[in-house]
């Protein structure tokens, strides 16, 4: 085995590959994995179905990013009692390519239930602590300059100080950040340092780790309590069509496909009798996009670069920005009035809520994505867009469009509660959830957990699982960061068969 | 709010479920000529919805006259979305224009212009989901292709280029 990046250019009609350890899947919690188990001096394979890409050649427009960087193109949603987008990446360096970078470490108070309740004993804040600080190192988190942040940032932070609330700029993985705005499109200035260009580089150079972009894993071989190796399909850049075979052989196997993939592959192949594919979190969100008489100009600046921590409340505020199209189609409004919005857009900027989602439940299936939003939950989405409403007119805003379906527009701070009323049902919030997990849980029962505390899969010796799936709650932050620490930690435990 | 495949799905088993009560479903139709995936049909019915989302002489200042609309929608389905959802949003026009036989008397291509920003209007707000679904489906499509054209990005000044802290 040779260490680097491969790609489909160079990948015979079938390809026999071996290594110490096979990672499946090339995003946060992957290349963690992959660098830590580096380290430890062992041969890695990385199998990524999508492509490496450089930042250049990222376009900016959202239907091309959602051809060639999401998953399933883009239209990946849960069905429920909403429907929900939930997109994810797909390419070397998975959602981070596409995410905004912003990094928060794992709440105390989530790590502690997640010690005391389901007996992850690693995770120690010592340890954790100790991975935090590496990350923040290798991946180049910040916090932008104000010049960079722009109007729609400052003028939430304007608010949310004459409110005297809790806010401050989010650090972010995006040290060279020149305030694009293209952040979900992909970085075309490399200014955001996602995985690929951390991690896995950092695991490549010591050249014991070779990733191959275009494989889609799609089979096991076992024997007994262990697996032997993986197949599937390399996969033709051109039209994403399967093209050639491949088999890797390994001594360990690492699962780090996403928590819509990893439970699939796990389902699929029978490798769980555990609850795998269930406790589906998503943290939920929704926003609002608020009318200045001043020209915002939303889209330039940090995409994200300010909150709000309402936390204790079950929420973050957070500020977002979109491309125009994308404005069009999150935002209920019809006729007149959306043409107006659109008319108007430089004048408008967008915030949102992210809900530490509690009594929703949701779970991944063979074939679909499942999540019903529960009354908490919608409560508390509800309270966080009331909230974010609050913040604009503070700042100054002249009336308010929230993400939400029939209740018009809020002109003035008083109309916000009757507008924005509890009763709202789920159906008629547009939501959006970017940050799926749970679906592998990890603990120390086998009946409640599908991998134990090393991260791996209960009833098999060398079968791990490395990402957001593993997580036994619903976070409550943004998670690259936490994902990143469990690859760091399980690609501390894998165990060779 | 990204486009949702799981829209279009959902479209179309009430695609299907018109169908069941006697709205004629056929094949789907030979692309016409300059087009990669839409029939002639299909280009007179995107051309309609597309003229009652985006109306000449607008408040927004751009129609879909002015970027021809049907060329950029037959582009993003046939060169950038799931294919998975072609055939879908196929079904999905004739059920549009099917939809409106029996409440206004003609096909939704044929209704007036008023009459049809009526029929949407009513659509993204109606307590059948599954018509809220269509209504969603048809604003996904139609609105990135829209929004995704030149004269539309130039009209608004957003460019798919950096529009960071220098610019």
């Amino acid at each position: 085995m040779r260490g680097g990046f491969f790609g489909f250019e160079g990948y015979p009609a079938h390809m026999e590959l071996e290594a110490d350890v096979c990672v499946i899947g090339s995003g946060a919690g992957g290349s963690a994995t992959a660098a830590a188990l580096a380290e430890r001096g062992l041969r890695v394979i990385v199998l990524e179905e999508g492509r490496r890409w450089a930042p250049e050649q990222f376009q900016g427009r959202a239907p091309w990013a959602f051809k060639h960087l999401y998953a399933g193109r883009g239209t990946r949603a849960t069905r429920g009692n909403a429907i929900i987008p939930l997109p994810g990446g797909r390419g070397v360096g998975g959602s981070t390519l596409i995410n905004s970078a912003i990094c928060f470490r794992t709440p105390a108070p989530v790590l502690a239930e997640w010690r005391g309740t389901f007996g992850c004993h690693h995770l120690t804040d010592e340890w954790m602590g100790g991975c935090f600080d590496r990350i923040w190192r290798t991946i180049g988190v910040t916090v932008n300059p104000p010049e960079v942040q722009r109007n729609n940032n400052h003028i939430f932070r304007q608010g949310a100080e004459a409110l005297g609330l809790d806010g401050a700029w989010m650090a972010r993985s995006a040290p060279g950040c020149q305030g694009c705005g293209t952040c979900q499109q992909g970085c075309s200035t490399g200014g955001k340092l996602s995985v690929d260009r951390t991690f896995l580089a950092e695991a490549v150079l010591t050249g014991l780790v070779a990733v191959h972009a275009d494989c889609r894993v799609v089979g096991v071989e076992t024997q007994g309590d262990r697996v032997l190796a993986v197949t599937g399909r390399t996969v033709r850049p051109q039209d994403y069509a399967d093209e050639g075979t491949f088999r890797v052989r390994a001594r360990a196997f690492v699962s780090s496909a996403g928590p819509v993939g990893s439970p699939r592959f796990l389902m699929a192949n029978g490798l769980s009798d555990g609850p795998v594919g269930q406790n589906l979190h998503v943290h939920p969100t929704a926003g609002v996009a608020a009318r200045f008489d001043q020209e915002i100009v939303a889209w330039q600046g940090v995409t994200q670069g300010y909150y709000v921590d309402c936390w204790r409340d079950g929420y973050l505020l957070q500020t977002f920005s979109m491309p125009p199209d994308q404005y069009f189609l999150s935002f209920p409004l019809v006729g007149d009035e959306m043409l107006a919005f659109m008319r108007d857009l430089r004048h408008y900027a967008s915030a949102g809520v992210v809900v530490h989602d509690e009594d929703s439940v949701g779970a991944v299936t063979e074939s679909s994505l499942v999540y019903d939003l529960g009354d908490l939950d919608r409560t508390r989405i509800l309270a966080g867009l009331r909230a974010s409403a609050r913040v604009f007119f503070a700042a100054g805003a002249k009336e308010v469009v929230p993400g939400a379906h029939g209740v018009g527009i809020i002109r003035s701070v008083e109309e916000i509660e009757t507008v924005l009323h509890d009763n709202i049902p789920a159906h008629d919030i547009a939501l959006y959830a970017s940050h799926p997990m749970g679906t592998c849980r990890m603990g120390n029962d086998p009946a409640r957990s599908v991998v134990d505390p090393d991260g791996r899969v209960w009833g098999w010796q060398n079968l791990h699982v490395a990402d957001a799936s593993v997580f036994p709650t619903s976070l409550g932050v943004n998670p690259q960061v936490t994902v990143m620490a469990l690859g760091l930690t399980i690609g501390r435990e894998v165990q060779l068969a | 709010m990204l486009f949702s495949r799981r829209n279009l799905l959902l479209s179309g088993t009430a695609a299907a479920g018109l169908t069941a009560v006697g709205v004629p479903v056929s094949v789907l139709p030979d692309a016409a000529p300059g087009f990669q995936l839409l029939s002639g049909g299909e280009i007179e019915l995107v051309t309609a919805i597309g003229e009652a989302f985006f109306p000449e002489g607008n408040v927004f200042g751009v129609s879909a006259a002015d970027v021809d609309l049907p060329a950029l929608v037959d582009a993003l389905m046939a060169e950038e979305l799931d294919p998975i959802v072609q055939p879908v949003f196929r079904y999905l026009l004739r059920v549009v224009d099917a939809g409106t036989l029996a409440s206004r008397g003609a096909g939704f291509a044929a209704l007036s212009l008023a009459d049809r920003r009526a029929v949407l209007e009513n659509w993204s707000d109606n307590a059948i989901f599954p018509r809220r679904l269509a209504y969603d489906a048809l604003k996904s499509v139609l609105g990135m292709a829209f929004f995704n054209a030149a004269a539309v990005t130039d009209h608004v000044g957003w460019s798919p280029t950096c529009h960071g802290a220098a610019s």
